[in-house]
This record gives C-alpha cells, structure tokens and sequence, in this order.
C-alpha cells in the first residue's frame, strides 16, 4: 500500500516536472459596465487557488493574471470563474515557457497539461514572453483542443 | 393635476437625453431585476423601507435575501413580516460584447399574504396573496441601459368583487453619473434610474403608469443605498397607496455559498 502511495506520488511529482507552466494570463471580460460587476469577476478569479496575483483595469475590463511557481493553472477553472460571475470572455491570453520554441501551422502539441493546435497561417518562432490567445468560441475545447494563435 | 404629471415626465426625458449623452449606462435597477443573473454562490442582503402615500398613508418595512445558487439562477426570499415572498429568475438567453450585452430571463415570484384585496388593482407589496410570472429583455451598452418586463398577475385570494387577472410591465433605464472614470473598487458610484412601472386588468378597464425616478449610491462596489420616489402619471384604480418614498441598502457578499468546482460545458 505504502509502496502504491508512493509511485502514485513519484508519478505525481514527475508528471508535474515535465509540463512547462502557464505563468500568467490576461483576459479581456466582456458584457459588463459597472464596478460592481467587475469586482464580481475579480473576487472570483481570487478564489482560484493557482492564482498569485491580479491585477485589473476596470474601465476596459481587463484582468492580469499572475500564477504561482508551483500549482498548474487551469484555463477551465478562470473560464469558469469569468461565466459563473455572470459575463463572457471576449480574449483569452497566455504566456507560457513552451517546450518548442517554433509555432507549427496545424500542429498539435502537449505542453502546460494541455493539448493545444497551432492555429496559424505561417509558422514562427516564439519569443521568451509570447502571448498567445486561446481562440475555442467561449474558451470550451474543441475534442480536448485548445486552439493557439498569436 | 395630469397635465402637470405628463410636463414632469417630458422634464424627465429631456434631462434623460441630456444625461446619457455624457454617462454610461448602468442596470442596477432599483425597483425591477434586469435579466442578468447575480454571480453564482453570492448572497445579497436587502433592507427597504416605503413610506406609502394617496389616500392613506402608511409605512412598509420588507427584508430580502437573494442568492445565486447556480449560474443562470437566482431566488430572492423576503417578508414584511406579515406577508412573504418568494421570487426565482432563470436567464435563458445572453449575447455578450465588450462593454454591451443582450439578455432574456424568465421569472416567477408568489407572494403570501394574510390580507384580503381592498382595491381594484392587483398589489404587489405584500398587500394581497398572489402570483406573477413573466419575461424579462435587457440591453445594456456603453451609454444605454434598458430592461422591459412584462407578467401575468393572478390573484390567489377569492374575491368575487374583483378582478382575478392583470399584466405588469415595467421599463427600467439606468446611468451612471459619477465616477467619469473607473479607477478602483472603492470609487463610490452614483447612478441615475427611471422606472416606469404600469398594470393592466384583464376583463376590467382599471389601469395605471407609475414613474420611479431612483439616486443609487455604490459604495466599495458592494454596498448600494438606493433613494426613490414613485407616484402615477395615469391612474383610475382606486388604489389607497398610489405614491411611495423608498429607501433600501443592499450588501452583496461574493463567494458566500460553497463552491463546486466541476468543470462543465457552456452552453451560451
């Protein structure tokens, strides 16, 4: 039982050690005006226990995710944060250490946890700090796949 | 004394013209729900006191607990304490844009009450027992803000002497007047509503309009002080109360029922 426990454990670790991390997000929410709302999103997103930091500008409804060094972070949980708050994402942005330095037009990769398709026309080389922007209509995978474009 | 009614309400419109040219539009309403749904596992808190005016006067005290139980739901509880209410509101429809969204909901809402009708319109305070269900349609954008609902009314308490059946409307527009500039959560906010609130018999030719011009104080993005005042533009019901002064303060708290985490599919 004990040996169980720590293969399961030993897995758990490894498993963790081979995804590159999303380091933060950014997210433009839509379908709001008020503070009221805003801060309705903001408290939201700080209930996410990934979550370092966040930092909003409530007049373009913009929130700035920071996460921490040692939880993955969940694109399905801050989308459901944002509708469960009452509103929409209108984009959806990451900026993650990928594994591959180039984006592929069409490819379909794992990294960060997740499998992800290079949505593009041309390929190209990725910047330390790339953002990219999760395109799946209202941030729901397509069979698992969330699609990237830059 | 209608002429007088109808040249305050032209007033009305024209400062409303003049406000949403320079504000933005708000949906907080004071008096009716907008079809937005409140975020999901929070609770609000609402205490409102009416002064009631017409041919008699009185007061009204009635204590409210609203809660979002699940995303697209929420349900209101409240009493006067001597009559009860029970309000649920399911959104079935919502087209979202930066700044701007287009929303339909569904409502039901029972009131218990121990009092029999005494007026030809149906009252919807707690004055009589009945139910009223309805749709709700709101468009909010950067600068406009407006809600239309429209219910049936139906009276539970038999009385033969009147009219079981009525429809409710209400037109609901908002702005906001101060801050010019969201900077922080601390701002306070103060918004401008009017409120159009009308009733129609069914079988009966009793009708009235009402108008609700509100002052609405947000403070910490929480806590609202809501200021009012509603009298008729038209009226031939004979109701006792057809003026009222309202006051209410709200405080919403975020996250207050436990959370379920289960990642699920959006159907928006």
């Amino acid at each position: 039982m004990k040996l169980k426990l720590f293969l399961v454990a030993c897995t758990f670790i490894i498993a963790i050690g081979s995804y590159a991390q999303i380091k933060s997000a950014e997210i433009i929410a839509s379908g709001l005006t008020c503070s009221m709302c805003s801060k309705a999103i903001f408290k939201a997103l700080g209930q996410l226990d990934f979550v370092d930091t966040i930092s909003v500008n409530i007049k373009t409804s913009v929130y700035q995710l920071r996460f921490k060094n040692d939880k993955l972070a969940s694109i399905e949980k801050i989308r459901d944060a944002v509708y469960d708050a009452g509103f929409s994402i209108a984009k959806f942005s990451i900026i993650a250490n990928w594994k591959d330095q180039t984006a592929i037009k069409d490819l379909v990769f794992n990294d960060c946890g997740y499998q992800f398709k290079w949505q593009i026309k041309t390929n190209k080389t990725l910047s330390n700090n790339q953002k990219v922007y999760i395109t799946n209509k209202n941030i729901q995978p397509i069979n698992g796949v969330y699609f990237l474009n830059y | 004394m209608m002429i007088k009614s109808y040249r305050l309400v032209a007033l009305f419109f024209f400062s409303f013209i003049i406000i949403a040219k320079n504000s933005k539009a708000q949906e907080l309403f004071v008096i009716s729900e907008p079809a937005s749904i409140m975020p999901t596992r929070s609770v609000m808190i609402k205490q409102s006191y009416q002064q009631l005016g017409g041919k008699m006067n009185s007061s009204l005290y009635n204590t409210q607990l609203e809660f979002s139980f699940k995303k697209n739901w929420m349900m209101h509880i409240g009493t006067n304490f001597t009559a009860s209410e029970i309000y649920l509101q399911n959104r079935l429809y919502s087209l979202d844009d930066i700044h701007s969204h287009t929303r339909l909901a569904f409502f039901l809402k029972a009131i218990n009450s121990p009092f029999q009708p005494n007026t030809d319109a149906i009252m919807i305070d707690g004055q009589e027992k009945l139910w009223n269900a309805g749709f709700i349609a709101t468009r909010l954008d950067y600068k406009w803000a407006s809600s239309f609902s429209a219910g049936c009314l139906h009276r539970l308490t038999a009385n033969s002497k009147y009219a079981k059946n009525g429809i409710e409307y209400i037109w609901s527009n908002g702005w906001l007047l101060y801050p010019k500039n969201y900077i922080n959560y601390k701002q306070t906010n103060i918004n401008f509503y009017v409120e159009c609130i009308g009733q129609q018999l069914i079988n009966d030719k009793t009708h009235y309009l009402d108008i609700a011009p509100a002052v609405q104080f947000i403070f910490n993005s929480q806590a609202k002080f809501n200021l009012g005042y509603k009298w008729p533009i038209t009226d031939n019901s004979n109701r006792l109360n057809n003026k009222s002064l309202y006051i209410s303060f709200d405080y919403l708290f975020f996250n207050a029922l436990p959370k379920n985490y289960k990642s699920k599919k959006i159907n928006h």
